[in-house]
């Protein structure tokens, strides 16, 4: 293969057993990239709930109630 | 030298078993989110767990093949605690899709509703009243949030995920119970509009018909 020869070049410690962390996707930055972006067409086009975006809408639809 | 071919031991076919069938779920879940979803979004959170889940897995992969700097001291463990890690992230991917899908099922069927009359669900849908509405309250209620709850306090049980998933398939029974009756109800409701529009003009002419008789019999008995 010889690929694993790359690995290493960016940083020294080994990443692999490393937590990459919770990610949040900012609404600012899918804006930014969304010309460049060549991956989910729903997240560069702004079609996705930020985590406290969720929260907010959660709160509302907890509380819808159904008619009649 | 690693062997040629990836080995797992029987639990860890099992772990990985577990994360496949219950990432299918996930899955599923959330390109049916994003179909419902009224702005046609999809959940962000989700995409962290799946890559989470996708890192463990590859520190599996990467140990069982020496594809890293140092070897683990006890490979076994080492799998086994990621492979757990990983199917975590993928229960959280699913448990945060189910809460989305639940409750925008919930917002969808109360849209529906709102947009025809009862009178119309009365004739056409009795059992919104008798069945429908009684039973999806209490699940959004009791089911929904009662589950909810108890994964915020990190009951990362499988019985939990799987009553939850159980739950939401009944859900969406009633939402497309009352998706396929919607055009029946409006085509109802289109239909009494037209009648009491007859009505009201019907009335209007006998009305008219009758202020003119009035003003003639007035007139000749004059």
């Amino acid at each position: 293969m010889g690929i694993e020869k790359l690995y290493g070049c960016f940083l020294k410690e080994d990443v692999t057993d490393k937590d990459l962390g919770d990610a949040e996707i900012d609404r600012e930055l899918t804006d930014k990239f969304a010309g460049k972006h060549r991956g989910s067409v729903r997240i560069s086009t702004g079609r996705f709930y930020t985590r406290a975006e969720w929260a907010e809408r959660r709160k509302k639809l907890v509380r819808v109630k159904l008619p009649g | 030298m690693p062997p040629e071919r990836l080995e797992f031991t029987k639990e860890e076919t099992q772990q990985l078993t577990m994360i496949a069938a219950y990432y299918r779920i996930a899955k599923e879940l959330i390109l049916y989110g994003e179909q419902i979803d009224p702005k046609s979004r999809t959940l962000a959170q989700t995409l962290s767990e799946r890559t989470n889940a996708l890192d463990h897995i590859m520190r599996v992969i990467s140990e069982k093949r020496g594809i890293r700097d140092e070897a683990v001291k006890d490979p076994i463990t080492y799998s086994r605690i990621n492979l757990d890690k990983a199917f975590g992230h993928i229960y959280r991917a699913a448990y945060d899709a189910l809460d989305w899908v639940a409750l925008t099922i919930q917002e969808r069927m109360a849209e529906d509703v709102d947009s025809v009359s009862l009178e119309a669900l009365g004739a056409l849908m009795p059992e919104y009243f008798r069945e429908i509405k009684p039973n999806l309250e209490q699940i959004i209620r009791n089911d929904v949030t009662g589950l909810r709850n108890r994964k915020d306090v990190a009951d990362d049980s499988e019985v939990n995920l799987r009553q939850f998933i159980e739950t939401t398939a009944s859900l969406k029974k009633y939402f497309d119970q009352l998706e396929r009756g919607m055009p029946a109800l409006h085509e109802y409701d289109q239909r009494k509009k037209r009648r009491d529009r007859r009505g009201l003009v019907l009335q209007v002419i006998i009305g008219i018909i009758l202020v003119v008789i009035g003003w003639l019999l007035g007139h000749f008995i004059t």
